[in-house]
């Protein structure tokens, strides 16, 4: 007689018919992770407590993300600097979580605060974008020196005042840069936001743990911002000569 | 049953419910656990297949002797004539009729299918499963799995506000 393997870890009950919730997680990931896309991802997952539960690990986190790439909802178009910038929805009929995505989110901006100076016109102002990545757009506001950090989805914005310029940073360039990731269904960020060039590079960090700008000092190489294609992204590298 | 052919190894697949299967090891090695066990020379010419009844076993193997590759006299004349496309065709009309079964029969064969290690067994319960609520509302969703609704009025209040994108 052959010794097989341990038994599956829970035993199903013969008193009453099998259901979903005698399966254990890894049976429910498994399930879970032929789910077309996020949004039925998110309402099974919060159909009872032990499938989000299941849902939580990271690991499986990574593996939806591999086989569901996050698609593209539309396109900010900016209009010089005195509009706030347009969303044009890419809108695919066949896909009605993505349709219901768009609908339900507020890709018009419309938190951003309005500056006494724009009050008696419709928009909210001078804000343009510096970044759009991971689901967070970066807006800057020259005119009222402030970052807001929005996540159009989650209908959330963080304000940041503007990092100071300083004299060191005199002619250098700045970009904003977002680093997110996905933590137990709350979404956290870091923005840097670097001045680089041929004296040197400084960064200023915005988190949403803190909601504070933290500056780093100044490094005195040569930074050379280098992009490259890869993968289907823009990867940004900063070089230090 | 599997009948008995001269040269095919065969193995008896045993339930805990005391019902013994015959079949052939190959059909049997359908299963990677069983595979291993058989590879590791861990298995004898029985094997107990644990918390997986006679009823379900007897489905899984039904399953397996469909899929398993066709060598051999018979097997090789079949793939001769028939055109690789024309049999890929058939085993999806046979598996739409073999996953007609009631829920609790098919969260069963998750079980069986996740222990025995089959994947294509796996992905047609799987998949079924997903069929049935990737288009549906939270509510139809509880309703179809028979999940109990375990969130108190208020969090479930505000787990539907912060992922409002998600709900249609």
């Amino acid at each position: 007689m052959a010794s097989p393997p341990p038994p599956p870890a829970k035993k199903p009950s013969q008193l009453h018919p099998t259901t979903m919730t005698d399966l254990d997680d890894d049976n429910l990931r498994e399930i879970f992770l032929r789910l077309p896309s996020l949004p039925s991802l998110v309402r099974a997952a919060l159909s009872c407590r032990a499938f989000l539960d299941a849902v939580r690990s990271p690991a499986f986190r990574l593996q939806f993300r591999a086989l569901h790439p996050p698609p593209l909802l539309g396109l900010f178009l900016g209009i010089q600097y005195t509009v706030t910038p347009t969303f044009v929805p890419l809108l695919r009929r066949s896909d009605p979580d993505t349709a219901a995505a768009v609908r339900g989110a507020d890709f018009f901006l419309t938190r951003l605060p309005v500056s006494e100076d724009d009050k008696e016109d419709a928009g909210p102002g001078p804000w343009s974008i510096g970044a759009c990545h991971d689901g967070f757009v970066v807006l800057d506001n020259w005119s009222s020196r402030q970052v807001a950090v929005y996540n159009p989805l989650r209908r959330t914005m963080d304000l940041f005042p503007l990092p100071p310029h300083r004299d060191d940073c005199e002619g250098l360039h700045f970009d904003y840069h977002i680093l997110a990731e996905e933590e137990d269904c709350r979404s956290s960020y870091r923005v840097m936001c670097v001045w680089h060039g041929e004296r040197g590079a400084r960064a200023d960090v915005l988190s949403s743990d803190t909601k504070e700008v933290a500056g780093l000092p100044m490094d005195k190489h040569r930074w050379v911002l280098a992009s490259a294609w890869q993968a289907g992204e823009w990867l940004h590298l900063l070089d230090r000569w | 049953m599997a009948t008995r052919e001269a040269g095919k190894k065969m193995i008896m697949l045993k339930s805990p419910d005391g019902m013994e299967f015959e079949v052939e090891e190959a059909v049997a090695m359908e299963s990677q656990t069983i595979r291993k066990m058989i590879e590791d020379d861990c298995a004898d010419t029985a094997i107990l297949i644990p918390n997986i009844n006679s009823k379900i076993l007897s489905r899984v193997i039904e399953y397996c002797n469909k899929h398993v590759p066709t060598t051999g006299a018979t097997g090789a004349a079949a793939s001769d004539t028939v055109a690789p496309a024309a049999l890929a065709e058939d085993l999806k009309i046979w598996d739409a009729e073999f996953i007609k079964v009631n829920r609790a029969t098919r969260f069963n064969l998750i079980q069986a299918a996740s222990y025995l290690n089959i994947k294509g067994l796996l992905d047609l319960t799987s998949q079924t499963t997903i069929d049935t609520i990737s288009d549906n509302s939270l509510e139809e969703i509880r309703s179809f799995l028979s999940t109990k609704n375990d969130y108190l009025p208020e969090e479930e209040q505000t787990i539907r506000r912060e992922n409002q994108w998600a709900f249609q």
